[in-house]
């Protein structure tokens, strides 16, 4: 594999770590420190990558350590704040307002469970493969993605989300 | 283990697949033939599936550029560069360590048996065992105490500020016999803000100083070698931070921190060999 092949392997990559971010942080410069985060990681990881390996995996998997790293961080800098409710953040993107209930809704969902449905829905990852990016037994991940679609569903409740009928 | 939703043999995973799209044809409609029968379900199932879909969109919508490499961050875009350097290093290292173990394996081919008893025996092992147990180079300690006794000096950290480095360049040089440029580190969020010209039994060393975005420094030290061999990098704890160290074209370097995380040493490092090396 040659510089030019790896670099624009990475370059898609990339893309896909910042979708990511992006819908686990909703706000651009948080995922795009995410995805810094990421890559430094993984230039010093790098003589632990195996060349035949599937790097995308392995980005995805640093990701994750990553993104559970500041979620654990957060929650001591928030333990340690007096508790006053955050202002709404303005909206990064202009983003159609039942798009944007959508992920108000993800967002308050424990991380646990925030994950494999993100991994699943914007990276179409097979099940196994986001199973080892969190690295959890598949059992474990079908669960959470289950009961995490279910939990998202609950939060969006009665707001007007877009329908889409299975059966007409 | 997945549970069974209800009795009707409609398993989660099979809801799952269904919000994702994933069964074959034929199971798709006989589980969605089964989910109708539960109005109550079938609604659900429906507001999951528009659930996943506008987190879709939200994505594409969130992330407009991700096409445009002009439009990303510059920082962002640097790093994967550096990471595809140093990914490509590790394959061509990789693939010539194998060619070189068939290189080393080759005067023995003939004799398999031979060959097998130098591998058991750890002859091709010995050289990686006893460069992990020396103890690191003079040069390296003489860094460390570098950094602690003048990186660290807010006051006058340097004798060259980073506007005199020009001038420090030719005078390492003259020094030195090499050329010394140092990398320009801000892609992993350091700056250069001074240099100091030290000495220790083996000749002169050129000290760099460097600064993170939090006020912490950095030393980046680096001498003539006795070889041209390359080497690469080892780690080290040191009484008082990190220390990594390697040669590359008839230079030595180290680069001496007091970082808790070892993976950010690390990443400066490969950046700064990548660098040093002309790989970005």
């Amino acid at each position: 594999m040659s510089r030019q092949d790896l670099s624009e392997q990475i370059t898609g990559h990339v893309a896909s770590l910042r979708r990511y971010a992006m819908v686990l942080t909703r706000k651009p410069d948080e995922a795009e420190d995410l995805v810094q985060d990421c890559l430094t990681r993984a230039i010093a990881a790098a003589d632990r990558w195996q060349p035949d390996s599937d790097l995308r995996a392995w980005l995805f998997r640093i990701m994750h350590n990553v993104f559970i790293d500041n979620v654990r961080k957060q929650r001591v800098r928030d333990a340690a704040r007096p508790v006053i409710a955050e202002p709404a953040e303005p909206p990064a993107q202009p983003v159609r307002v039942e798009l944007r209930q959508v992920l108000d809704a993800l967002h308050a969902l424990p991380e646990h469970y925030r994950e494999p449905i993100v991994l699943v829905a914007i990276n179409e990852m097979t099940y196994a493969d986001a199973a080892r990016v969190i690295d959890v037994p598949l059992g474990t991940f079908m669960s959470r993605l289950a009961r995490g679609r279910e939990a998202l569903r609950r939060v969006v409740g009665g707001a007007k989300a877009p329908h889409l009928r299975l059966v007409s | 283990m997945i549970e069974k939703t209800t009795k009707d043999d409609v398993s989660d995973e099979d809801i799952q697949r269904i919000i994702d799209g994933t069964l074959d044809p034929e199971r798709h409609a006989e589980i969605v033939a089964r989910i109708a029968q539960d109005p109550e379900r079938l609604e659900r199932v429906e507001s999951m599936i528009a659930h996943n879909a506008a987190l879709k969109e939200a994505a594409a919508a969130l992330a407009p550029y991700e096409n445009d490499p002009a439009e990303t961050d510059a920082r962002t875009r640097e790093l994967s560069e550096a990471l595809a350097a140093t990914l490509a290093e590790r394959v061509e290292t990789e693939a010539s360590a194998r060619k070189s173990w068939r290189a080393r394996l080759a005067p023995y081919a003939r004799n398999t048996a031979a060959a097998a008893i130098l591998v058991a025996a750890g002859w091709f092992g010995q050289s990686a065992y006893e460069y992990a147990n020396a103890p690191y180079p003079g040069y390296v300690a003489d860094a460390a105490g570098a950094h602690l006794v003048f990186a660290e000096d807010q006051q006058f950290p340097a004798e060259f500020r980073a506007e005199a480095l020009a001038l420090a360049a030719s005078w390492f040089e003259e020094k030195m016999g090499h050329a010394v440029a140092p990398p320009e580190l801000d892609i992993v969020g350091l700056q250069l803000i001074g240099a100091r010209l030290l000495g220790n039994k083996e000749g002169p060393l050129a000290q760099y100083i460097y600064e993170d975005e939090g006020g912490e420094r950095l030393s980046l030290v680096v001498k003539a070698a006795a070889t041209d061999r390359p080497r690469a990098p080892s780690y080290r704890a040191l009484p008082q931070g990190r220390a990594s160290y390697w040669s590359d074209r008839g230079l030595e370097y180290a680069l001496i921190s007091r970082y808790a995380d070892r993976d950010r040493h690390a990443s400066i490092t490969e950046v700064s060999r990548a660098l040093l090396a002309q790989r970005i």
